[in-house]
């Protein structure tokens, strides 16, 4: 009983790590929000000459959620090298917990996805406020 | 100070000030709570467990490879304890059913009243002789240590508790206090478990702290009872109190020592302050994970700080440059953009401190969690307002370099 007590204890913390994760990735969110804001209004002029050429919105909408998601996928990418690495890291510790130390493939397609998705969704705003709302913008 | 004017300008482009005031304030929130459990998994883990200094003590288990006779047990563990008091180096031996913080070993419930369905308190169980609190260094506050009269031999094969069992118990200060309030627990009668059979003991002896085998992290870790009863154990366990600086060598040489061909045991030899190690690892890992995160997440957070502020700075490139054409210093504009990222991050700061209570409120409901201390939100204030001006100044100091002749420029 006294057992079950302290393993519920070990739950908690781990509890207490998802909910630090999705804190943590919220942050990240608005952060990534932030940055993509910075980087599509800086590109002001670009829009503005695109859309002079005879680009649709809907063109340049697309164009910039790609390049959120390409952000993503990168992101993505080097998040994989990290958690294979931790993981190695981990596993060598001890050999017990090697076992559970084992890349687990849908967890993995589930966090990769997460990561595109985050990305676009943090690229949503930005690219809403990157389109222009006259052909003026050229200057 | 140029307040209003950067206020309006704010008030005109809220949508990056206003990321930038959320990204603090997550960070506050996230930050306080952090760095509150990181305290508080601190504070658990260097918890005294009662035994004096730990630095010396060793614990010898040495299970019998095929299970001995009782009698043969018995004497083995007499024997035992014989050898290791006559191995240099060693100040003090005990055979004990087990040890503190080891998380292996046995606990079990107590009554106040025979006629009661629940026991009243769940003890660990500690069965040791004469003068074993001696050697764990246990503090005896009131009453007497167990004397060879009070010893009782219990043969699993054919004893019962009900039948044979000690009269005499040794309680801990927090076992006793929650047994009975408010009075002396000294020759107060207790049950070994619950209904007709459960046995009576009088308690002989309260000592000021010994923690239980699990070490649990609430107020539960003092709830030990030592018990005057000898057994075949299980795992038979040996105390040894070591000679200052002797420990290690003591470790090796207690196990062979012990080592008979005649009789094939596996004895291994471990520190109070390994079970202390092994037994906080989760908490110190959870500890490192949350030092780490916090650490991150105030570098994300700096550098939105730094993005935002590089933006504002591009986007008025032309405003600067006709400031500073019209005589405004270099500091005057680090000024204004230090100005305007400290009333960004004091609006995301108190939007922070009411979302750091919420998650405490939270934690306290689901993880039953402590309470917040005020005191770490002001930290936590504190430290991301430097932060909020540590970041800002790069950016600034940009802006600052950036000429008077870019008035003229129409681009």
């Amino acid at each position: 009983m006294e057992w079950m007590r302290y393993l519920e204890v070990v739950s908690n913390d781990t509890r207490l790590s998802v909910w630090l994760a999705f804190g943590f990735l919220l942050l990240c969110l608005v952060n990534t929000t932030g940055l993509l804001l910075a980087k599509f209004s800086a590109r002001a002029s670009e829009v503005g000459v695109r859309r002079a050429l005879g680009a649709t919105q809907g063109a340049i909408f697309r164009q910039f959620l790609v390049e959120a998601g390409v952000v993503g996928l990168a992101g993505g990418i080097v998040g994989l090298a990290l958690s294979a690495a931790a993981l190695f890291v981990i596993g060598k510790q001890a050999r017990s917990l090697s076992v559970v130390t084992q890349m687990d493939w849908p967890m993995l397609g589930l966090t990769f996805v997460l990561a595109i998705a985050a990305a676009l969704i943090a690229g949503l705003l930005p690219t809403w406020r990157a389109r222009p709302r006259s052909r003026r913008r050229c200057s | 100070m140029e307040i209003r004017p950067i206020l309006s300008v704010l008030m005109r482009s809220k949508t990056a000030p206003l990321l930038v005031a959320v990204q603090v304030a997550l960070s506050l929130a996230i930050l306080a709570n952090a760095v509150y459990i990181v305290n508080l998994r601190q504070a658990s883990s260097s918890r005294p467990s009662g035994l004096a200094d730990e630095a010396s003590m060793i614990t010898i288990t040495a299970r019998p490879v095929k299970r001995q006779p009782h009698d043969e047990a018995l004497a083995q563990q007499k024997r035992d304890v014989e050898i290791l008091r006559a191995l240099p180096g060693v100040k003090a031996a005990t055979w004990i059913s087990q040890m503190p913080m080891s998380r292996s070993g046995s606990n079990s419930g107590f009554a106040l009243d025979r006629k009661q369905a629940r026991q009243s308190i769940i003890m660990s169980t500690f069965f040791a002789p004469p003068g074993a609190i001696d050697v764990l260094g246990l503090k005896l506050l009131e009453g007497r240590d167990i004397t060879a009269d009070d010893m009782v031999e219990y043969d699993a094969e054919k004893d019962t508790p009900n039948k044979t069992w000690p009269r005499a118990i040794i309680l801990t200060r927090a076992a006793a206090e929650q047994l009975f309030p408010g009075s002396s627990a000294i020759g107060k009668t207790l049950y070994y478990g619950t209904g007709d059979d459960a046995s009576e003991m009088r308690v002989i002896g309260v000592v000021e702290r010994l923690q239980t085998v699990v070490a649990e992290t609430g107020p539960k870790a003092e709830n030990s009872a030592i018990i005057p009863l000898a057994m075949d154990l299980p795992y038979p366990k040996y105390a040894i109190r070591a000679e200052p600086g002797q420990r290690d060598r003591l470790m090796k040489d207690a196990e062979s020592a012990m080592r008979d061909p005649a009789n094939p045991r596996v004895i291994f030899a471990r520190s109070s302050e390994e079970d202390r190690n092994n037994r906080y690892r989760n908490e110190r890992s959870l500890a490192w994970m949350l030092i780490g995160v916090s650490a991150l997440l105030l570098l994300v957070t700096a550098s939105g700080i730094v993005g935002m502020t590089m933006l504002r700075v591009a986007q008025r490139r032309k405003q600067i440059g006709v400031r500073r054409a019209l005589g405004a210093r270099r500091r005057d504009i680090v000024r204004y953009f230090v100005t305007e990222n400290l009333l960004v991050s004091t609006a995301g700061i108190v939007i922070g401190l009411v979302l750091a209570i919420a998650l405490n409120q939270l934690l306290v409901s689901v993880l039953e969690l402590p309470k917040l201390p005020i005191a770490y939100l002001g930290v936590g204030a504190l430290a991301l307002w430097a932060l909020g001006i540590v970041a800002v100044m790069g950016p600034a100091w940009r802006a600052a370099s950036i000429p008077p002749a870019e008035a003229t420029r129409s681009v």
